[in-house]
């Protein structure tokens, strides 16, 4: 029992519950130090197990891929928790904390019942992050949670089925034989923003505060990821899924106005990315998956931090309303610059030393298609995200909005993410030797480094000569989620209108023929009624004789 | 002012882009599948990705574009 108390993730998860007591926020940031320490301390190969009826629960199995994971997820923990210092919300940072505590135990957990307790918690609490933003974030919220409860049934109905007909709960590559595995696969990609429930990432993000989108941003995505790592790799299914993600993404990102949904959906572009990854596979492949999943976390994080300080420090989203901040908020517009050129994956920052790994891993399975794909997405990239961000935000016109960098804080967040985008990607060995498997590509080649510039800038160039095509217009998209956000309620109202009322008439008119026999019943059978009066002897006796005589007749002449 | 800025922007912005697509001269490029051995292959089809996708972008947009309040009850 002592030694689970000594969980990095559970840790995290207690200390989450007590941080509506805590008034000095700067303790706060000591609990992802402490989780860190505990992780740290514990060798690959570590187990706690717990004996559960005739199953054996794995409560933390550590190996590479799951430290890998851990790590950057307390890392984000780390600088968010610095960004957030200034958020008032007590049930956000609170429930954040539980909900990165639950994301770290799912990654650490080694069988398929604790992965699905921690990965509900994670549901719940993410939802509370949502719902701390403000009073518009109540539906948003409410499909969000929709969503993730519908995923988690699917997976309960996959898990369920998986113990019983294999009989196990070891949470390892799953049997592509087993029907059931494909269930538990569905509730993964569910949180991974797979189609058609993509719309959740770009509903729901957006709607939380300045700072619960940065929470939001790292965590469910990421973990959908890793257990996709672990379960499937492989599966050739995942590069079709993950292609619909990559493109899906670009393009409602270049027709999105608000430049938190525009970097939502970049999200689902990103672990588009990595999804193609683990289903091609390989050694190589699967490093890139895990290093674009420890380097997107990053940018990701640092590229929200930096449209979340202009939210908090403007009030406004849309790119129409925004422009010119480059004057009034430089270090806010440098540090959106360097998160966009990870991004886009510009040699020199994280971005570049990552993603090449997934690109590199289909030359060597000679996927012509597929390069060409990702070759022309990572140009999409830097088109929706690298540059259109950056360019409505901090430059475009100048709406002459009064502004400043954000307070100390937040600046020193971003210019920590900062420095680690540029740090992984001039020093690419130190993440390289954590990733799960040997790595021997070299990124640093000058033929890929030419490639790669003359692939991003001459996006440039088009992005420019086309701006005219890209101006924002006050406008949504619709997305899969249009099937219950405007067409369920056509059918409901379908029924509570029309239908209902069609019933409402027939069932007044059975009640109606009803009352109508009841009446003559009652006229003809009733105290007074012809039939149900009582007769006078004479009467009785009458016919009586009648009823004889006719019976007489029938007899004589049948 | 700010247009001879403008002006040098995109001055040296050109002159980048050419030094890119003529540096197919002088580094070799490994090519893997053949067509990006093509002269400045990832000039090109950088250029032409990026069109093809803002136009099919365009293209959705006409048939999935709704005014912002659409879902509003």
């Amino acid at each position: 029992m002592t030694s689970s108390l000594l969980h990095p993730g559970m840790i995290l998860i207690l200390f989450g519950l007590f941080i509506p007591l805590i008034k000095n926020r700067l303790i706060v940031l000591l609990f992802p130090i402490a989780s860190f320490i505990i992780l740290f301390s514990l060798d690959n190969g570590t187990v706690i197990k717990l004996d559960y009826g005739n199953y054996e629960l794995v409560l933390l199995s550590i190996d590479k891929l799951s430290r890998l994971f851990s790590y950057i997820f307390l890392l984000i923990l780390f600088a968010t928790a610095i960004f957030s210092i200034n958020q008032d919300s007590k049930s956000e940072i609170s429930s954040a904390f539980v909900y990165v505590g639950s994301s770290i135990s799912v990654v650490l957990s080694g069988d398929l019942i604790t992965l699905f307790i921690f990965w509900e918690i994670m549901a719940i609490t993410s939802t509370i992050v949502i719902w701390s933003g403000s009073k518009q974030s109540y539906y948003p919220g409410i499909r969000y949670l929709a969503v993730h409860l519908l995923g988690g049934s699917i997976l309960l109905i996959g898990i369920i089925g998986y113990a019983n007909t294999t009989g196990t709960l070891a949470f390892g590559l799953m049997s592509p034989d087993n029907i059931f595995s494909y269930f538990v696969l569905a509730g993964f990609l569910i949180n991974a923003g797979a189609p058609p429930f993509s719309s959740w990432i770009p509903d729901a993000y957006p709607s939380a505060s300045w700072s619960g989108t940065v929470f939001l941003s790292a965590f469910t995505t990421k973990t959908a990821v890793y257990v996709l790592i672990v379960g499937y790799a492989g599966y050739q299914f995942l590069i079709y899924v993950g292609i619909f993600m990559i493109f899906y993404g670009i393009i409602f990102a270049i027709l999105e106005n608000d430049m938190r949904r525009i970097l939502s959906y970049s999200i689902v572009n990103q672990v588009g990315f990595m999804i193609v990854a683990v289903g091609i596979g390989t050694e190589i492949a699967i490093n890139g998956a895990s290093s674009h999943a420890f380097t997107h976390i990053i940018y990701k994080a640092l590229l929200l931090m930096s449209a979340g300080s202009v939210f908090y420090i403007t009030g406004r989203v849309k790119c129409t309303d925004l422009g010119g901040l480059y004057k009034t908020m430089p270090l806010t517009m440098i540090c959106g610059i360097i998160g966009a050129l990870s991004i886009s994956a510009f040699p020199l920052t994280s971005g570049f030393i990552s993603k090449s790994l997934t690109v590199q891993a289909t030359v060597y399975e000679e996927l012509k298609i597929l390069w060409l794909l990702l070759t022309m997405a990572s140009a999409g990239v830097f088109l929706h995200a690298g540059i259109k961000f950056p360019w409505f935000v901090f430059f475009q016109k100048d709406a002459k909005i009064k502004a400043e960098d954000p307070p100390k804080n937040m600046r020193f967040a971003m210019i920590l993410l900062s420095a680690l985008c540029i740090l992984i990607g001039v020093f690419p060995g130190a993440l390289y030797s954590i990733l799960p498997y040997d790595v021997k590509y070299v990124p640093y080649t000058l033929d890929h480094v030419s490639s790669q510039l003359q692939l991003l800038m001459f996006s440039g160039l088009a992005f420019f000569i086309l701006l005219k095509y890209l101006k924002r217009t006050l406008t949504i998209t619709l997305d899969f989620d249009w099937f219950w956000r405007k067409f369920g309620v056509l059918v409901v109202n379908l029924f509570d209108t029309y239908l209902l009322k069609k019933a409402q008439t027939l069932i007044q008119s059975i009640d109606n023929l009803g009352t109508q026999t009841i009446r003559s019943l009652h006229k003809h059978s009733g105290p007074s009624g012809m039939l149900g009066r009582s007769w006078s002897t004479g009467n009785m006796a009458l016919w009586t004789a009648i009823l004889l005589g006719l019976f007489l007749l029938f007899y004589l002449f049948a | 002012m700010l247009n001879s800025t403008i002006k040098k922007l995109w001055i040296s912005f050109l002159f980048i882009l050419a030094i890119l697509f003529f540096s197919d001269l002088v580094i070799h490029r490994h090519d893997y599948f053949g067509v990006d051995g093509f002269f400045a292959f990832p000039s090109i089809y950088g250029f032409l990705s990026c069109i093809f996708l803002v136009f099919v972008s365009k293209a959705i947009g006409i048939f999935l574009k709704r005014p912002e309040d659409y879902y509003d009850e």
